[in-house]
Order: structure tokens, then sequence, then C-alpha cells
């Protein structure tokens, strides 16, 4: 599949899916079935995604999933032990902002080590890779009760306690 | 006219224990009543071994005063017993709920012949308490609790009884029996500063 | 058989309250750290050093405690929450809201502004300009108006610039606090402590204002020291404006193996006698273990007026005359055998009202030694074996004002006592009948001095005498059935016919003194009794008698609840009765009287009581009495009993002349009391002791309860009743009781309960609750 050179500090993207076709008009590629997107420690699997890019190279991602299916994306951090899960009917990504946003049903967990801590559920949740501010904002279709916004919010403690244990396995 | 001597009405279960004790004169008197009316019920020592407990729950003795003389002296007292007794199979349901059987009397009161009265007191409870045996055994073998006996599981459980049962057993080291324990001569007014 | 000593046994009735099961914990042990906060808001973001935002109904549930409001920031990492917009948060059963809150989850500190409050665990409710919460028990308000019943408009409250609440210590400490009831300030102070749950806590009982011509105006104010957990203290200053001020204390305490009270009053100066007037007594009873007790009864008092001029309002002492100071040391390890040491001496209460005759004292029993043996069921026998031994002491006579008794003089001829009552007995019990055949031998040995200086009509008695008298009695019945119906329902009539022989052959005693026996009330239960001398058998009744009795009862068919019981009995003299009371006349009567008795329980409501004995010949009646007693519903109540007993000597002798000076001592009275609701909010009661012989009332209570709405209720009650031959007493008190200020439910005086049968008190007690019951 080709790929698209980004500035050279951008980790490169590679899109992976059943059918690709270029609109050269909108400048835009959308990409159908089994899409998987890897992009640096980030990857995204959905059935549809639609890729574009403006003047300055940014590049902007809508992904959808078939009815009953939800978009997944997940991003790793390393040095941190940390994975963030989120899931949602349609991610929308925006490579200027570095923001992924999740729309509709969307639940984003925070694992440390394997250990599920933190989540949010609501009907739009923001979050912010660079700066890892996340936003959440209810609405009818929230993945939560009463189409409000849920959390559950572990203790720092906890979090610390997780991170340390990953990091004697690594030492072992 | 239609009466006809006093039979017998057996009871559904063979094995029965009380709290109250067997060495007193109402303990004795309640054990043969029940075992006359139900001969093939027998009284055990252990209440886990028993189908049916009978558990008395209070047995209190009251002196009021009902009027005073013209020289302010206390001319005649009323007298009461009342104990509240209550019906459980071995796993604990309510067969006879807690129920309050009692008997008043009026006695006139001289002050004069003070320790006279407090005997004339001390005798006219005995009697009253062992009226309340007939009154008693007539409640435990009612229709109404054999009923119970029978669809038992169907009543409420006393979650006392339970806990009891499973708890670690502690020596009472007094062994007192209180119905026989010896207690002052009660004043006849009986508080007052 | 003569009778073991009186006593009171009480074991508590289970409690079938409401209660908190033990199952019910909060789940503790979790550490701070360990506690996820959840969150629950229509936006939510989280800022650069992890605090999140909430907006829009926002909540923060931790699993001890909840916060609400429309925005709340909560720093995860410090446990900070600030919350801004009808502020909510709970913790432990205690509810704050404001309009701002700043409050730390893990320090448990932090503030709310112009707050209202609800405390947890019974505790009231109120409003504060500014809460400081300085740890989970420390909190501080200002500008605060506490009410501590949870009423939603509270009667009464406590306002104060400052009050310092210390859950640990369960107290709410007021700065210059003022009471407000109904918007008027009743009691201002500057310190006042008040209790936040509704456990024993040291603080102000409810004050009571009264009166009586005895002691003038009174005003009791007691105050209560929860010293500890197993021991407390009550003091109550009592000023009486014709007394001075009395101080009354009440000391309690338990321990593992023993419990008992001391109480007493001291009033320094009398301003009627400018004496000294005081009084105690002192309860204890103490276990040793393996059967051995001990018990003490001790009580005094300064002078014989003592109980007619200090009445504790509405208490009426007046009837005491016999103060008992009993020491008692025993053992009842066994089931069979039991044994006591009890040295029983009284204060005798002279009744000083001119005219009244002096009041000879009781005999005292320094000691008395009892031994009782009793084996129930023994291959169908039952053996009671009761021994005493008493050394009686008849107290000389002291001080002068009675005629012809000098001061020092010996008043009656005392010595000891030894008596030894065996009693075998065989009962044969079947359903339908039943015969106890009883054999018994009663011995007893008397020393006596019979000091035949001071008593030359007992000159040339012997000084011991011995005597043993055999107690034979049959005892049988039989039980028919039928079942019939009773006003409509099924019930089941018995008819029970009773015979009772006794014989007792005659012994001489009248060299016998006569410490502590008299005449037995002729009764249902002295019918079929051994001997018609009661207390300490100085004397045994020859008898060679039958008693004849029916009873017919209806009972319910299915619960085997007793309706109603109809029953008469009758005594046939076989002989005279020659054992008499020192000064009584043989009775030669060939028939006795005959008794009558009816008791039925119509409704659960109702309950009818009636006896009466009748002269066989001339068919009037010697003694009567009738009870009736109705309590339709709750705090209604009444109840009334008449009673007539004839003069003594007119039913011994029925054509008995009366002297000029010589009263007829028939007795004739009935007394009325109840308790009735006027409407939801007044009730009345009263009780009226009319003596129809004197033609008037000996004791008349009136009282009002006003039942305010579920935080207060005011009680005013009048009392007039005699107090000696020739002094009533009238005493006028009222109470104003304000639930949950520290009153331990208790109606202080008590004295309702006791003297209106059936009486219970209008303000229903505050159910208990429990942190658990408000949940978020």
């Amino acid at each position: 599949q080709p790929t698209n050179d980004n500035p050279a500090e951008e980790p490169d993207t590679l899109i992976l899916s059943d059918t690709l076709n270029y609109d050269d008009i909108k400048q835009e590629s959308t990409f159908t079935g089994n899409v998987v997107m890897t992009r640096g420690q980030m990857t995204l699997n959905s059935d549809t995604l639609i890729m574009r890019e403006d003047e300055e190279g940014f590049q902007y991602g809508t992904a959808t999933a078939n009815d009953g299916k939800l978009v997944f994306i997940r991003q790793e951090n390393p040095e941190k032990f940390e994975v963030i899960e989120a899931r949602g009917l349609r991610a929308e990504y925006n490579g200027k902002t570095e923001e992924i946003e999740m729309i509709g049903q969307a639940i984003v967990t925070k694992y440390v080590c394997g250990k599920r801590l933190d989540n949010i559920r609501g009907e739009r949740v923001i979050y912010n890779q660079a700066t890892s501010i996340y936003k959440a904002f209810g609405g009818p279709n929230s993945s939560a009760a009463g189409g409000r916004v849920r959390s559950v919010a572990t203790p720092g403690a906890k979090a610390e306690a997780a991170a340390a244990e990953c990091q004697q396995n690594q030492n072992r | 006219c239609g009466f006809r001597l006093k039979g017998q009405t057996p009871l559904p279960f063979q094995t029965m224990y009380t709290n109250i004790a067997e060495n007193s004169a109402f303990g004795a008197q309640l054990r043969r009543v029940i075992r006359a009316t139900s001969p093939n019920t027998r009284f055990v020592e252990d209440p886990k071994e028993a189908q049916v407990r009978l558990t008395q729950l209070s047995l209190t003795r009251d002196l009021e005063e009902v009027s005073i003389s013209v020289e302010g002296q206390v001319e005649v007292y009323e007298l009461s017993v009342t104990i509240v007794f209550q019906l459980t199979d071995a796993e604990g349901h309510i067969l006879l709920a807690p129920t309050t059987l009692g008997t008043t009397r009026e006695i006139p009161y001289d002050s004069g012949a003070l320790q006279a009265k407090q005997g004339e007191i001390g005798s006219l409870y005995v009697e009253m308490q062992q009226s309340l045996i007939d009154r008693m055994v007539r409640r435990i073998t009612s229709p109404e609790v054999m009923k119970a006996y029978e669809n038992a599981d169907t009543l409420p459980i006393d979650e006392s009884q339970v806990q009891n049962d499973n708890a670690p057993v502690q020596d009472d080291d007094l062994g007192i029996d209180r119905d026989l324990l010896r207690m002052p001569n009660m004043n006849p007014t009986s508080s007052f500063y | 058989e003569p009778v073991p000593s009186m006593r009171i046994s009480e074991i508590p009735a289970a409690d079938q309250g409401l209660r908190e099961s033990s199952r019910l914990n909060v789940h503790g042990g979790v550490p701070e750290s360990e506690l996820s906060a959840f969150t629950i808001s229509d936006k939510l973001e989280n800022d650069t050093d992890d605090k999140i935002i909430l907006t829009g109904n926002a909540e923060v549930r931790r699993n001890d405690a909840v916060v609400k409001g429309q925005r709340i920031d909560y720093q995860r990492g410090t446990g900070q929450v600030d919350v801004w917009g009808d502020g909510y948060l709970m913790r432990d059963g205690n509810v704050v809201k404001g309009p701002e809150i700043h409050y730390n989850l893990d320090s448990e500190t932090g503030e709310i502004t112009n707050a209202d409050f609800w405390l947890g665990a019974g505790g009231g409710s109120g409003t504060s300009a500014l809460t400081q919460v300085f740890s989970r028990s420390q909190m501080r308000m200002t500008d605060m108006e506490y009410a501590a019943c949870p009423c939603p408009d509270p009667a009464w409250y406590i306002s104060a610039p400052r009050v310092d609440f210390d859950f640990d210590e369960n107290e709410g400490v007021a700065r210059n606090g003022v009471l407000f009831f109904k918007g008027v300030p009743i009691l201002a102070s500057p310190y006042l402590s008040f209790p936040i749950r509704k456990e024993r806590k040291s603080g102000f009982l409810i004050p009571s204002y009264g009166g009586s011509s005895n002691s003038g105006y009174e005003f009791a104010l007691p105050y209560y020291f929860n010293l500890a957990p197993n021991y407390d203290l009550t003091l109550t200053p009592r000023y009486m404006s014709k007394r001075g001020l009395q101080l009354g204390a009440e000391y309690r305490y338990l321990g593992r193996s023993y419990s008992g009270m001391l109480a007493g009053t001291y009033l320094p100066n009398d301003k009627q006698t400018q004496e000294k007037r005081w009084m105690y007594t002192w309860r204890h009873e103490h276990r040793f273990g393996h059967g051995f007790y001990a018990s003490a009864d001790i009580n005094a008092v300064s002078d014989d007026n003592y109980f007619r001029d200090f009445s504790t309002i509405g208490v009426n002492q007046a009837s005491i005359d016999y103060l008992p100071r009993v020491l008692t040391v025993g053992w009842a390890g066994s089931p069979y055998w039991q044994a006591s040491v009890q040295h029983y001496t009284y204060q005798t209460i002279q009744d000083t009202t001119a005219g009244a005759s002096y009041r000879y004292p009781q005999f005292n029993k320094e000691p008395e030694l009892f031994v009782r043996g009793a084996r129930y069921d023994w291959n169908g026998f039952d053996l009671v074996s009761l021994n005493y031994a008493t050394k009686f002491v008849m107290p000389r006579y002291k001080g002068g004002g009675y005629p012809g008794l000098v001061d020092g003089q010996r008043l009656r001829p005392d010595g000891t006592r030894m008596t030894s009552y065996n009693a075998i007995s065989f009962p044969v019990v079947k359903p339908g009948w039943y015969v106890t055949p009883k054999a018994a031998l009663h011995m007893s040995q008397y020393n006596t001095n019979w000091y035949p200086g001071q008593f030359p009509q007992f000159s040339g008695r012997p000084g011991s005498e011995s005597r043993v008298v055999p107690l034979f009695s049959i005892d049988s019945g039989l039980m028919f059935e039928r079942d019939t119906h009773f006003f409509g329902n099924p019930s089941v009539q018995t008819l029970e016919p009773r015979l009772y022989y006794l014989r007792v052959p005659y012994r001489d005693q009248d060299n016998l003194p006569v410490y502590d026996t008299g005449i037995a009330t002729f009764n249902f239960a002295q019918a079929f009794d051994e001997n018609y001398f009661s207390g300490g058998w100085d004397r045994i009744a020859d008898a060679n008698q039958l008693t004849v009795g029916l009873t017919t009862r209806w009972l319910d068919a299915d619960t085997g609840f007793e309706r109603l019981s109809l029953s008469a009995a009758q005594r046939i003299y076989f002989d005279d009765r020659r054992v008499t009371l020192p000064g009584g006349a043989p009775r030669t009567d060939k028939k006795s009287d005959y008794l009558v008795g009816v008791n039925a329980a119509l409704t659960d409501k109702l309950n009818v009581r009636f006896d009466a004995q009748f002269n066989p010949e001339s068919n009037d009646r010697n003694r009567m009495t009738a009870g009736l007693r109705w309590n339709p519903k709750r705090l209604a109540t009444l109840s009334a009993s008449y009673r007539y007993e004839r003069d003594p000597r007119q039913v011994s002798n029925p054509d008995y002349v009366y002297g000029p000076n010589d009263p007829n001592l028939t007795k004739e009275q009935v007394s009325v009391s109840g308790q009735w609701p006027l409407t939801s909010k007044i009730s009345l009661m009263g009780r009226i002791d009319y003596a129809i012989d004197e033609k008037r009332t000996t004791q008349s209570i009136m009282g009002l309860e006003y039942q305010g709405d579920c935080c207060w209720a005011a009680r005013v009650v009048f009392q007039r009743y005699a107090v000696s031959l020739g002094d009533k007493n009238t005493a006028l008190f009222l109470q104003l009781e304000l639930n949950g200020l520290g009153s331990l439910g208790t109606d202080p005086l008590g004295f309702l309960g006791r003297n209106i049968r059936g009486y219970q008190s209008a303000t229903p007690p505050i159910p208990d609750t429990t942190t658990f019951e408000r949940y978020e």
C-alpha cells in the first residue's frame, strides 16, 4: 500500500485494508474492510477509514465500524508501561492537534502493566496524545447510563504500584 | 349435657426441650402435665436434640398499690405474675410467637403485720405461677400450634436461636436456677427515694 | 408449705423492636490509598496535573463519602474536592449541603459555607454560616442553629455563635448557646453541652417545675454524668421554697459479677425544722461464682416525717412505714440445695400527727439461717425441706411522747426459733384427673425470753418449748370438656371439680410466741392451702376439713386462649378449729364462707375480674372485689376497681354491737384510673381513690399531656393524697420534655406509669437510626 511521506520526525503510518480507492478531487483515500492502521505506538482497527491531508501535510482520519461493531484504538506508552484503549462507533483522528475523538458509545480505558485502572464512558471522548489530556461529554448515545459521563479514577498510588511491578519484571 | 373426661392430645413431636428448670415446682409440674397430655413426648437435656423447644423469654412478678387508706397507708396491693414464652422447632421456625400469659390477684394489706403479709404474698406468687401451667399447656397443645408444626418450613425463623446454636458454648459458672435463688425479702414499695 | 421468702425475678423479655442486624457493617479496612472514586457528570475533563473537572450535576462517589454539585474539581493525588453550586457532602451518615464545599477526602478536613446539615445515627440537624471540618471526628460551626429531633420544623433548637462537635466523644459544646422553644429563649448558658447520638451522655436531664403543700415551690434540674459504660452518676439539685436546697444523688454501677445502686438526698438545713434532713438507700448484688452470692438492701432516713415532707414530686412514698436493712450471704450452687444467712432489721417510721397510735416495730432477724432442699419428680415423688433458724430481736422503745411507754422499756418478748418443714408428695397427673397425696412434718423449737418483769402476764411460761405437727392432705380433681360456642366462635368448655382434704392434729400452741405470723386472707389460693396462718407458722391450725371447688372455663377451640372462667369453693369443717392467735376465739362454724370468682378476657382489649366471699348462713358478703381494665387503643386505657371488706369482728360474730367510740371498720373503696386521648395532641389522665366508708377521696390525680410535634411533650399533673392521719399533700408539677436533647427517654417522674395502670408515655420513642439509613 502507498505510504505518504510525512515530516521527518513523524512516525510513518502503515494502513492495511481489503480495498483502497483514492479520490483525487477530494484528495481522500478510503480504505474499507478489516482496516488496520498503525502509527508509531498507536494502532486502529475499523471497517472503513477515510484519510486526507491538509496543505501543511497533517493527516486527518475518520474511522467507522459496521453496525454492532466498534472502532478500536490502542495506544501504548512503554516508558510508563501504560496502554490506552479506546472504543466507539466513530473515531476522528486529527494529526495537527494530535487528538483522537471517539464519538458514540465512547469508552476509554487505561491499563498500567496490564492492570485495568481508569476508564471513562460517555457519548464523546477526546484524548490528546501529546498532553494526555482528555475531555468527555455526555449525550443521548452515551455508553454510560442516563446519557451521562461516568468515570472510574483509581488513586495514583495504585497506578505507581502497578508501574513499579512492571519495572521489576523488566529489570529481572 | 355432653361433658366427657378430657383425653390425651398426642403431640406430633417426640422430643422437647425447655429452659424452664426441671428441679422446680413450676418446671416439674409443667413437665408432668405435658407428659400426661402427650405420653409419647419426652424432655431432653440438649436443646439441639429436641424437635421442639419451649423457651421462657421472661417471668416477672409485680406488686402495685391499688388504693391507700385515709391515713395514707397502702390498703390493697395487686399482685401480677406474667410469663412470656415461645415455641420453636429445631431449625428455629417460630411455631408459637412470643406469647404473654398473666394472672393478677388483689390482697388487702396491713403494714402492721408486714412480715406475715410478705409470707402471704410469697405463697400467692407461687400459686399464681402454678395456675399459669394449665393455660400454657392449652396454648402449646392447641390445634393452631399443631398446624404450625406440620408446615413449619413456611414460618419465619428466630434468628437469635440459630445464632446461639452455632455460637461456641460458654460455661455459665453459676448454674443457679433463678427460680430457687433466695433473694432478700422485698419491701412493700419497690422503689423510692 | 411455709413460704420460701418471696422474690422478684425479672428476666428481660426479648426485644421485639427493630434492631440493627449484626451482619450489616461498613466495608472497613480499605486504606485510603486504595479507594477508587467513581464520577458521574454531564462533562468531564482533566488538566495537566491530573485534576478531574466535572460539570453538570456532577457526583464523586467513594466507598466512604459522596460529593455532589454543579461543578466539582477532584484532585486525585491529594483527594481535594472543591464543589460549587448545590454542594452536597455525605460521610458516615452526616450530610452537609451548601453553595460552596471545599473538602479533602483523604485528610478529611475542609470548609463549607452557609451549610445545612443533618447528623447521622439519630443526631439532629440545623444550619451554620461556616462549617469547618478538622478531622473525621472534630467539626466546628459558627453562627449555628441546631435541633436534635428529626422533625420537619423542630419546635426547639439551640443557637450559638460557635459550636464544637466531637463525634468520638458524642458531644456538641455550644459557647454562649441559647435554647429556643417555639421561638422563645428558655435557657441560655455560656457553656451548653449536648449529645449528638442517643447514647448515654453526660448532660442535663429534663428539668421539672412544680410545687406541693409540704415543700412549697420546687425546681429540680438533674445532671447526668456518664462516667463509664458500667457506672454513672445523676445529681439532682432541688430547690424547695419551704425547705431550701436539697441535693439528690443516684450512683449506679455494674461489674462482671456484681451490680448495684447507691442513692440518697441531703438537705443541710430545713427552713421549717432547722434540722438536717437526709435519706439514703443502697442496693447491691454480688456473685462470687460456684453458686456463692451476697446482696444488700440498706435504707435509712433522718426522721419519721421525711417521706411526708419530701415525697419526690408525684411519687407517693408516704405509705412507707418500715425501712428494711437486709444483708444476705448465700449459696445456690446445686439444683437441689441452697442456703443463706440473712441479717434483717427495720427502721420504723412513726405517724407523728396528733392522735396517731404508736406503731410497734417489726421483729428484727439477727440473723436468720435458711436451708432449702428440693427434689422434684424423683421416681414420681416431690420432696421439699425448708429449715429456718432465726434469732428474733424486738428493739426496745426509744424516745418519749407516747402514753404508757417508758424510754428503754421492752416492747415484746423475743428469742430464737428453729423450724424444719419436710414434705413428701406423690402427684399423679393424668389428662382427665389428678391426685396428689401429701404428708409433711413440721418440727420447731422455741427458746423465748418472756421478760416476766415487763410482761407479768407471761410469767410462768416455759423458756423453751418444742412443737411437732404432722400435716396430711389429698388434693384431687377431675377435668371434663365439651365443645360449645362462646359468643359465636367455637370454643371448649371445661368443668373442673376439685376436692382437697386436709388433716392436721391439734397441738396446744398457746405458750408459743408470735413473731411473724398472721391470718391469711381467705381466697382461692388459701382455700387449698395447708395452714390458714401465713408467714413463719408460729401457729399451725388444726384441721379436719374438706374444701370443695368447682371451676368452669371457656377456651378458644383453636388457640386454647382462656376467654372466661367461673369458679366457686367452700370448705366443710368436720371439727372446730382450736388453734388461735393470742386473744382469738376458737372457730366453731361448720361451713366456711363460700367463694365465688369470675375472670373474663372478653376481648383482647377488655378484661373483667370479680371475686367475692359470702357468709354461708346470712349470704351477706364479707369481702368482694371487682376490677375492669379496658384499653381500646394505644394511649387509651381505663381501669376501675371496687373493694368491700366487712369489719373482721362482724365477720366472726355477725351480730357484733358497736359502741359509741368503737367505729365499724368495714372498708369500701372505689378506684378509677385512666388515660384518654381527647385529641391527637392532648390526652387526659387521672386517678381517683374514693373511700365510700369515709365518704372522701384518699388520693386524686389529674393530668394533662400535650404532645407537640415529634419533638416535644408537656405534662401538667395535679396530685392530692393522704400522707398521714391528719395531713394531706397536694402537689402540682409540670414537665417539658424535649425529645432528642439528651433525654434518655425515661419519664424521670416514673410516677405516672406506677400510678395509672397501663399508662403509656405519649411521646413515641425516637427509633434508633443507624448510619446506614441515609444512603445516597
